[in-house]
């Protein structure tokens, strides 16, 4: 991926979290859940904010002529996925042993989240290691 | 692993970023190897070599516990 792309792509997934969420907060107003509405909004602003550094970091790299990745960052992500595969074959055990107190749906979401923040985790576990080779 | 990144980019006065776009790496990449934390593939390692104008043996410097 080369950085334009990387920063378009960027841009878009941040446009498309603030209209989706401020549609959805919307439509959860007019339900009457107001709560649920302000919280979606405060998740929204947290993930725009994330994304933001993010895009900043892409348009910098951009306008200084840097790739967007490069052979460590390749390997980084390489580890950091098959790490996370381990990690998750572990997580789905857990949450099979507990799938009599919990349905399908949330058995599901949880272990896509977990798989999610295992990989995230070993990123950035991988990315801080010394001698990484 | 040690390096002299750092001394033959004051020499031809180059910042991180303008040796990271001359070599076609990320900023941070530069950083980790000037700090001596990321073993470069040899294919790297002689792109900084060419582009310092030494040889890899001059900028990557590996002592015995380093090879063990």
């Amino acid at each position: 991926m080369t950085s334009k792309i990387k920063f378009v792509t960027l841009l878009l997934v941040s446009i498309l979290i603030v209209i989706g969420t401020i549609i959805f907060s919307m439509n959860l107003w007019l339900l009457g859940k107001s709560t649920e509405a302000t919280i979606l909004i405060l998740v929204m602003i947290f993930l725009v904010g994330t994304l933001s550094v993010l895009l900043r970091k892409s348009y910098n790299d951009l306008k200084a002529g840097l790739p967007s990745g490069d052979e460590r960052t390749y390997k980084i992500r390489m580890f950091s996925a098959g790490y996370a595969y381990f990690i998750s074959l572990y997580i789905w055990i857990v949450l099979l042993a507990f799938h009599k107190y919990l349905d399908s749906d949330d058995l599901l979401m949880f272990g896509l989240l977990g798989m999610a923040i295992s990989f995230g985790v070993s990123w950035l576990f991988m990315n801080n290691k010394k001698d990484l080779e | 692993m040690k390096t002299r990144i750092k001394e033959l980019r004051a020499r031809f006065d180059l910042t991180q970023e303008q040796l990271a776009r001359k070599v076609g790496v990320r900023r941070e990449t530069i950083v980790f190897l000037e700090k001596g934390d990321y073993n470069p593939s040899l294919k790297l390692a002689a792109k900084v070599a060419r582009i310092l104008n030494s040889t890899i043996e001059e900028i990557f410097l590996f002592e015995d516990s380093d090879l063990e």
